[in-house]
């Protein structure tokens, strides 16, 4: 059988089946997100009474919350360099029994009222101690799946969330606050143990002990702490305006409505625009392309009045849920390329957004102590906004040092949907078996215009990136220069770069999957592959394990003949 | 329509959220005394029996469902608490904390089923000990309106009514369980039709036995029976909806075909509307003694 006439790897139908049944991982997901819009997104659970959520109240336990919060992703990334595997085994159930007890500590406080603080310090602990171990444990999960599925997972379980929020407000508001620790608590940390059973801890993402080889973790961080910084500046002026904002109980709501809508559009989009074919995203460019319409809402935001500004506030947080998730996407792209623990990765990112986040809270705090809420705290929110966001902003554009490093940022792919697979399918089926080569060969047209158009339009944000053909290609490479497109043009012609391209559109394969196949067939040996991507050879094996799968080949030397 | 039989309407609206209620908590937790029976009686292999286990899921969430719709009056999250002050005393609180304590043994049982090791004996033992809890529940539902100032409520037909309600839908509930989990029923199918026939036809008769009933009562106003002109309506349709759904579901067992989870889900929705359409009746034609 010719190479291009060999069948698709996926199982259409299957595929089909598979991600239309109900999942487990997806609802329980979209449960975790929609209890914890019920707590960290709205200060106090919104579903409590109006005169229990005071200003003292609400700021004691966002702060405490949000302290444990940081504390945890700190955790989370010492314990996993460390190899400590109880952090990461105990996280879906010590997530369920903190998070029971917060919520249980909240509404003690509701009956309580000479410990009233106290105890809603103590819940914001436990609560924000819950929220995060669930976030890593389902980060940890989906990082574990395939790319397609992981991604599809997660941006699905980001629509059901915020549904499954709004749900919430359907049941009565008297019983919601029992429902919480009852019910919905104990179901997603349910879902969660059994998520968690299914991973796959042979991987080596899981198996890597990272203080053996620290130089593949700190080219991460080196890689990455800008595009940590860009995200966290968003998180500062969420935490700002959080912090300014939630005195006013009813703004609160607001804020996580508008917040949960976002999440809602942003995830529904992405599967939208999947559906309709391949794409890929970088945290840097989501960063760049939000920057304008962030600054531009902060110019607004102090001249507002008072009716529109909580619209314009909730817009801005939005904002912040959108880089959110795409940041949660990078670091499972991060684990699987690079087949390091999600937990250090996603704990990484984690201290360094809700660390600014953090500060953005305090200063909002201090704000709402030393300003009257009105126009004057909006200026400030602004002026500190616009700030930090310039400030990231001169990280992302304005180093013009080489990158000491072979890596590009990788970008998220959303590669292998099955929805347009099987769509596919369907055609090939109504219009016959003689006109599929054709029609494959029109799609594949279509396919490589749509991506050669988003390959200019990376490199039109990207100037500084390192050309993604031509990294492929040893040392000259590694240190891009301002003729790097240059290089580009020159690796498209070559036949083997093509042919790749090719196999890659044809087979569904990863940019890193390609990647190793070039490497292979230049002759690289897999050691040699390793130091070149500064991962593991373990990595390196389970690509190479992936990429042989997905061509159904067994041996080198038939990636060979497929090549040529 | 009379503006007294408006009224009654309107009056019955506002307790929609209680008909919804004694329509799904009742079927629910029979259908979980069933097949935890069932689980039990039978030593079947350990993973059918899990599986069984796992998706009591099922009824308990029309359970938790019926609940939650009760405590729409509750209005404030500190109200919920009080409802354990008036227990003793009060029916209404009886009942609840009933209903309650079932549910949080079941949804106990119900989490454990997932466990692994010996957690798998303590969540059958808190399955064992939701039985008794399940049928005091029930009692308790079943008793909560006898309330003697109501005089349409304070019938023994009240009870028998609530009773038989659980009986008519439990069964048919437990088969979709069944269904969806993919176990075969076996004997239960037929025996739980049966029972789910005979409780239905003990239903009608007794709503309609009080619906004579009503004739002779009257508050110093009204005579009962202008409240609710169209009961005997609700019990034809209700009647109707039930055999429809039992029709469905003897057809399959007629023929030795199994039954689909979309036909079980089908006759469950019949029943419960069925139901559902006799209890807000039943709520409507609420009539305080005196004036």
């Amino acid at each position: 059988m010719a190479p291009d006439q060999r069948p698709q790897p996926q199982p259409l139908r299957q595929a089909l089946t598979q991600w239309a049944r109900p999942n487990v991982s997806v609802l329980g997901y979209a449960l975790y997100l929609a209890i914890n819009a019920t707590s960290l997104w709205g200060g106090v659970f919104p579903f409590f009474p109006d005169e229990f959520r005071t200003s003292q109240v609400t700021f004691s336990f966002v702060i405490s919350q949000a302290l444990a919060f940081l504390f945890m992703f700190l955790s989370s990334m010492a314990s996993s360099y460390r190899g400590h595997r109880l952090f990461a085994r105990s996280l879906p159930m010590g997530s369920t029994i903190t998070s029971f007890f917060g919520s249980a500590l909240l509404i003690a406080a509701l009956y309580l009222s000479d410990l009233q603080i106290a105890l809603v310090v103590l819940a914001g602990v436990c609560l924000g101690v819950g929220a995060a171990g669930f976030a890593l444990a389902w980060q940890r999960y989906f990082s574990s799946l395939s790319a397609t599925y992981g991604n599809y997972f997660l941006l699905l379980g980001t629509a059901c969330g915020s549904i499954a929020f709004f749900v919430l407000y359907l049941v009565p508001i008297a019983v919601t606050v029992y429902l919480v620790p009852l019910v919905l608590v104990p179901l997603c940390g349910l879902s969660c143990v059994l998520a968690d059973r299914a991973i796959d801890l042979g991987q080596p993402l899981f198996e890597d002990v990272p203080s053996e080889h620290p130089r593949v973790y700190l080219h991460v961080i080196r890689d990455y702490w800008r595009g940590a910084v860009a995200i966290g500046s968003l998180g500062f002026i969420s935490g700002l305006i959080r912090a300014v904002l939630l005195s006013n109980a009813a703004l609160g709501n607001l804020i996580i409505v508008f917040s949960m809508v976002g999440a809602l559009l942003v995830s529904v989009v992405l599967l939208w625009i999947w559906r309709r074919g391949a794409f890929a995203l970088d945290m840097r460019t989501v960063f760049l392309v939000l920057f304008p319409l962030t600054a531009l809402g902060l110019l607004a935001f102090p001249f507002l009045g008072s009716d529109l500004s909580p619209v314009l506030a909730g817009a801005l947080y939005a904002v912040f849920t959108l880089a959110s998730l795409v940041m949660l996407l990078q670091c499972m792209q991060i684990s699987r390329d690079r087949g390091i623990n999600p937990l250090f990765v996603f704990g990484f990112f984690g201290s360094i957004i809700y660390l600014m986040q953090d500060v953005g809270l305090t200063l909002g705090y201090a704000t709402n102590i030393t300003v009257v809420f009105g126009p004057e705290a909006f200026l400030v929110v602004a002026l500190a906004g616009m700030f930090v966001l310039g400030m990231a902003l001169y990280l992302m554009r304005g180093d013009a040092r080489p990158r000491p490093t072979v890596h590009a940022v990788e970008k998220v792919e959303f590669i292998g949907t099955p929805v347009r697979v099987t769509s596919r399918g369907d055609e090939d089926a109504s219009e016959g078996a003689a006109d599929a080569p054709e029609d494959a060969a029109r799609r594949d047209d279509e396919g490589m215009a749509r991506e050669d158009s988003a390959e200019v339009e990376g490199r039109a944000t990207e100037a500084d990136a390192v050309p993604e053909a031509g990294y492929f290609f040893g040392e000259s490479a590694t240190f891009p220069s301002a003729g790097g497109d240059q290089g580009s043009g020159e690796s498209l012609e070559d036949d083997l770069a093509a042919r790749c391209h090719q196999l890659q559109r044809q087979y569904l394969l990863t940019n890193r999957e390609t990647e190793i196949m070039e490497l292979f067939a230049h002759g690289y040996s897999m050691p040699h592959i390793a130091e070149l991507l500064v991962v593991s050879e373990n990595t390196v094996r389970t690509h190479s394990k992936h990429l042989y799968a997905k061509l159904g080949i067994h041996k080198r030397q038939e990636l060979i003949e497929l090549l040529q | 329509m009379g503006p007294l039989a408006s009224a009654a309407l309107a009056e019955g609206v506002t307790q929609l959220s209680l008909a919804l209620f004694t329509t799904a908590t009742t079927g629910g937790i029979v259908a979980c005394l069933i097949v935890v029976c069932y689980v039990l009686a039978h030593h079947r292999d350990a993973a059918t029996c899990v599986r069984l286990q796992r998706f009591l899921i099922i009824p308990l969430a029309a359970v938790i469902i019926g609940l939650i719709a009760s405590t729409t009056h509750l209005g404030r999250p500190s109200n919920t608490l009080y409802v354990l002050m008036g227990v003793g005393r009060s029916p209404l609180s009886n009942e609840v904390v009933a209903v309650v304590a079932f549910t949080g043994l079941a949804w106990l049982g119900w989490l454990l089923s997932f466990a692994r090791g010996r957690l798998l004996g303590v969540a059958r033992a808190l399955l064992v000990v939701s039985l008794p809890a399940g049928a005091f529940a029930i009692f308790r539902i079943a008793s909560a309106y006898s309330i003697a100032t109501i005089i349409t409520w304070a019938l023994p037909y009240t009870q028998v009514n609530l009773m038989l309600v659980g009986l008519v839908s439990g069964p048919v509930l437990a088969l979709l369980l069944f269904a969806a989990a993919g176990v075969a029923p076996g004997r239960l199918a037929p025996l739980g039709m049966g029972v789910s026939l005979v409780a239905a036809v003990c239903l009608t008769v007794s709503e309609a036995l009080q619906c004579l009933t009503l004739r002779g009562l009257e508050s110093g106003l009204y005579p009962a029976a202008d409240l609710v002109p169209f009961y005997p309506g609700c019990i034809a349709a209700s009647a109707v909806l039930i055999a429809a759904a039992l029709a469905v579901l003897a057809l399959p067992l007629i023929r030795r075909a199994p039954l689909g989870i979309g036909r079980c889900a089908g006759a469950t929705a019949l029943v419960f509307a069925g139901i559902f359409i006799v209890r807000f009746a039943f709520y409507c034609m609420r009539l305080t003694a005196g004036i």
